[in-house]
């Protein structure tokens, strides 16, 4: 079954769609650049706390339709404001990537920094603590704040705790003053909502979803911490869920409704375009932090104790989404061994209409997380966000992360680990010995670290000529040496940048630190280590190209013995010059990965 | 033994029930002016040429021993062809393409089983279809005793026009058989077939006398048989046999075409039913009307 929408629905979701690309939150950016005044010569973290406060405390509060309520003020700036708006976001990041670093450690492109103010910064990628958030509420967990810093603190800790509790308090008083607007349009029973959550925890099903809305609200459009884990959200929710049938206070047609508008809210604050995609103007214009970030949303899967996550909730969840058939929330849905069978189907047919909705396998995922070091219980409760990042919730931080091309350690093991772009040339090669780097500096460099991309030249250490590989096996062993050597190289970079970041980071402060696990209790950010894991992804790039290529090499130089590897590698250093039937034939005729065929997928595996 | 197959199609959905391997064999003795499948109708291997594909960059000819030659988008000389294959390894387009494999029983059988997972939970199986898998029906039973062994369920997708003898080879190792009635008239059928639907028809009697469980399925085409009549008249014949489970109608479609241009078969073009007929042919039979 699916409840369609409504026609106030559907008309708000029309609007959106007709909303023009260039309306902004202007309001937050004049604030912010009064705030950089305001607040300068102040520690790092109470400036952070105090831009938060000026910026929650002077913006327009807009409660908006329906019962889910919190909306921000649009409008489309003059061409005199883009310039000198863009003028002043220009000037904040116009140093060197060592600098940058300095102030925001990973940022992963232009595109990301633009926006972004180095005293207020946040990128978001993970999961906040919604369960500690809804149960203690915004005013429980400064509490434990409070109580950390009346404990033994280091000046850093201090600075940290002080900018933390500002920011407990400014989002409180987001919400009070949320309060206060639906008052005096006579919405009373929303504003009591309201008046609980701002500093208490959520009592019912209603009040738990309004203030993840306005946390959301307030992390995404005012911080630019966008790109949440919503976490098992049909775990959290779901005592409150049944206690208010139970009470006769909420219906599922009413549970489904809320959870519409919540997703829809989701929505809202997006713009209609790719963040990935710079080069159109539906992007490249944003003046924003947050304009493309969806959310995700996770469902059914095992819990700790063995049993299936899935409820009445999950359901629901899944049908407000097949529904509404937004980008927002993204849903995904984790099968086990013995999911409910109906629900299994009925997130099928979900799919199978376009709703916004991924599997993934807990009996493959959480092995693997296991092997990561990931220990239970936490394991069970694993999300995802952004490309395919799986995370713990509430204990790690955000993105951090390498495309790691694997096509790169293949050139360097054709090459005896030299760049044939820009080449050491042999006397270098000759000068080493076998397995010795034939560039000692960090193969990574700050800007390839700082974006997660390998765009500059990459050296590798000295293996065997092509001309000595007689067989696959060799080239194969040539290639997993260039391989290891390359995530050595980027572990090292990761090493130097944290020798740099624990001097300089160590009082800062983000405002996903204030409801993560770990952060407020170690008194530090999450960046260096507030959380109890911290993960590097670690993006394996380029998979079927690489294993393509390697079969292909087996094929012509092994098995069908067609040219030597050392001819192979020759006329690929002059791009099939004067042999482009060469190129055309091995693109076209040699079979590729991922077709089910074992002689090309072994490698793969072997990989 | 070796059967010749010129496709396998992993992952069907429309060759009976569930996720299915077919095997497409080749050989047939009907000539169905509607063919989707008209690079089956010869017993023996074939190039097919696509002409869509083909950027004329002449490489077949010079690798060809025979001479056979492409002039105005057509092979010349191809009584010449003897099956080389050379062209179609020199073709980097894929414009030409082997039609006819030959395979054992047991290769065929390994790959149906890559597919084991996806046929115990979707109720699928293994189908033979083609052509006409039974011109080769001492292989297909030999293939379908091998995949019985290994529990594998088995379909045979079959028009009926052999000697009843086929189907008694195969039969023992057979879950289901899919059985094409097209047109229940004989001359209509003799005019749109090639052939008279006298054998078809009393074969299928003697497989519901048996009790053999079968699907029926007719392809509908518009103009030809989508008429009530021609429902009707089917109905009457199955008249109610327990072990026809389905009556199954297939709406034209024309992606027949560039295969029958590929091995130089003239193919009419028809049209698809309306959407209205094709439900009012379904309701003829109630609940067993797909």
């Amino acid at each position: 079954m699916v409840r369609p929408i409504d026609e106030k629905m559907e008309k708000r979701i029309s609007d959106w769609f007709h909303r023009d690309y260039r309306e902004t939150f202007m309001e937050r950016i004049r604030l912010i650049f009064e705030a950089e005044e305001l607040f300068k010569d102040e520690g790092n973290s109470v400036r952070y706390g105090h831009t938060l406060e000026h910026v929650l405390r002077n913006i327009t509060a807009v409660p908006g339709e329906g019962t889910i309520v919190g909306e921000v003020k649009l409008r489309i700036p003059t061409k005199e404001e883009e310039t000198d708006i863009l003028k002043v976001y220009r000037s904040w990041w116009n140093f060197s990537t060592e600098e940058r670093h300095k102030k925001i450690l990973f940022y992963y492109s232009e595109g990301w920094l633009k926006c972004r103010p180095y005293f207020f910064p946040s990128f978001g990628h993970l999961a906040m603590d919604w369960e500690a958030i809804i149960d203690l509420g915004i005013g429980g967990l400064k509490k434990k704040a409070q109580e950390r810093l009346r404990e033994e603190c280091n000046a850093d800790q201090k600075e940290f705790l002080n900018g933390a509790v500002i920011c407990y308090d400014a989002i409180s008083m987001y919400i009070r003053r949320m309060a206060e607007a639906l008052r005096k349009e006579g919405r009373m029973e929303t504003a009591d909502d309201l008046e609980q959550i701002a500093e208490g925890p959520a009592h019912t099903f209603t009040q738990a979803l309004q203030l993840i809305w306005l946390l959301v609200l307030v992390l995404q459009k005012v911080c630019g911490c966008g790109v949440l884990n919503l976490s098992r959200m049909d775990q959290y929710l779901f005592s409150r869920y049944e206690k208010d049938c139970a009470a006769g206070i909420l219906t599922e047609d009413r549970a489904v409704e809320l959870l519409q508008e919540f997703y829809f809210r989701n929505n809202e604050i997006m713009v209609q375009t790719d963040h990935m995609s710079q080069e159109i103007e539906t992007t490249s214009y944003t003046l924003e932090v947050a304009y493309d970030d969806p959310n995700y949303l996770i469902l059914g899967g095992l819990r700790a104790d063995g049993t299936s996550g899935v409820n009445p909730l999950s359901f629901l969840m899944v049908e407000a989404a097949r529904a509404l058939k937004l980008r927002n929330p993204f849903l995904v849905v984790r099968y086990h061994k013995g999911i409910n069978k109906e629900f299994w189907r009925y997130c099928c047919d979900a799919m199978r209409e376009n709703t916004t909705l991924v599997f993934y396998n807990d009996e493959t995922m959480i092995p693997a997380l296991k092997r990561c070091g990931v220990e239970e219980p936490e394991v069970y409760d694993y999300g995802f966000w952004g490309c395919n990042d799986p995370n713990i919730p509430a204990m790690e931080g955000g993105l951090r992360q390498v495309w790691f091309n694997l096509v790169k350690p293949l050139e360097l093991a054709l090459n005896q680990g030299d760049y044939p772009m820009e080449p050491l040339g042999s006397e270098r090669i000759e000068a080493c010995a076998e397995g010795e780097a034939l560039d000692p500096e960090c193969q990574f460099d700050i800007d390839d670290r700082m974006t997660g991309l390998m765009t500059g030249p990459y050296y590798g250490i000295k293996t065997k000529p092509a001309e000595e590989m007689q067989t696959m096996e060799d080239f194969l062993e040539a290639y997993q040496q260039q391989l290891s050597y390359l995530m050595a190289e980027f572990r090292r970079g990761f090493e130097l940048d944290f020798e740099v970041e624990r001097q300089v980071t160590m009082d800062k402060i983000r405002i996903e630190d204030c409801f993560l696990r770990g952060t407020i209790e170690n008194a530090v950010t999450w960046t260096e280590g507030g959380t109890k894991y911290h993960k590097i992804v670690n993006q394996g790039s380029g998979l079927a190209t690489a294993v393509d290529a390697l079969y292909a090499i087996e094929q012509i130089c092994f098995v069908k013995k067609e040219m030597t590897l050392a001819q192979l590698r020759d006329v690929l250093k002059t791009d099939y010059e004067g042999q482009e039937m060469l190129s055309a034939r091995w693109k076209n005729k040699l079979q590729k990965f991922g077709n089910d065929i074992d002689e090309v997928d072994k490698i793969e595996n072997e990989k | 033994m070796r059967g010749r197959v010129f496709n396998i199609q992993r992952f069907s959905v429309h060759d009976g029930p569930g996720i299915r391997t077919t095997f497409f064999f080749k050989g047939c003795n009907l000539r169905c002016r509607w063919c989707h499948n008209p690079e089956s109708y010869e017993l023996r291997p074939q190039i097919q040429y696509f002409k869509g594909k083909c950027i004329g960059c002449g490489a077949c000819m010079a690798v060809c021993k025979q001479e056979i030659r492409i002039e105005q988008g057509r092979r010349i000389g191809m009584e010449r062809c003897i099956l080389c294959r050379a062209c179609e390894d020199a073709c980097l387009t894929g414009a030409l393409k082997f039609a006819g494999e030959e395979y054992s029983s047991d290769k065929l059988t390994a790959v149906a089983l890559r597919d084991r997972d996806y046929y115990e939970r979707s109720g699928g199986g293994v189908t033979a279809s083609g052509g006409e898998p039974l011109l080769q029906h001492e292989f297909v039973g030999e293939f379908f005793s091998k995949l019985k062994e290994k529990g594998i369920s088995t379909a045979l997708d079959t028009a009926g026009n052999v000697e009843f003898e086929r189907f008694e080879a195969v039969l023992p190792y057979t879950d289901l058989v899919l059985l094409d009635l097209k047109i229940m008239e004989e001359k209509t059928h003799q005019d749109y077939t090639g052939v008279s639907n006298r054998r078809i028809l009393e074969n299928a009697k003697r497989l519901m006398d048996l009790g053999v469980r079968m699907h029926i399925r007719v392809p509908v085409i518009a103009g030809v048989n989508d008429t009530l009549e021609n429902g009707l008249a089917l109905k009457m014949f199955i008249d109610k046999a327990p072990c026809v489970e389905e009556v199954r109608f297939l709406p034209y479609h024309d992606m027949g075409l560039s295969k029958a241009a590929s091995v130089n078969v003239e193919m009419d073009t028809f049209a698809a039913p309306s959407a209205e007929r094709m439900q009012q042919l379904r309701d003829l039979f109630g609940k067993i009307g797909r």
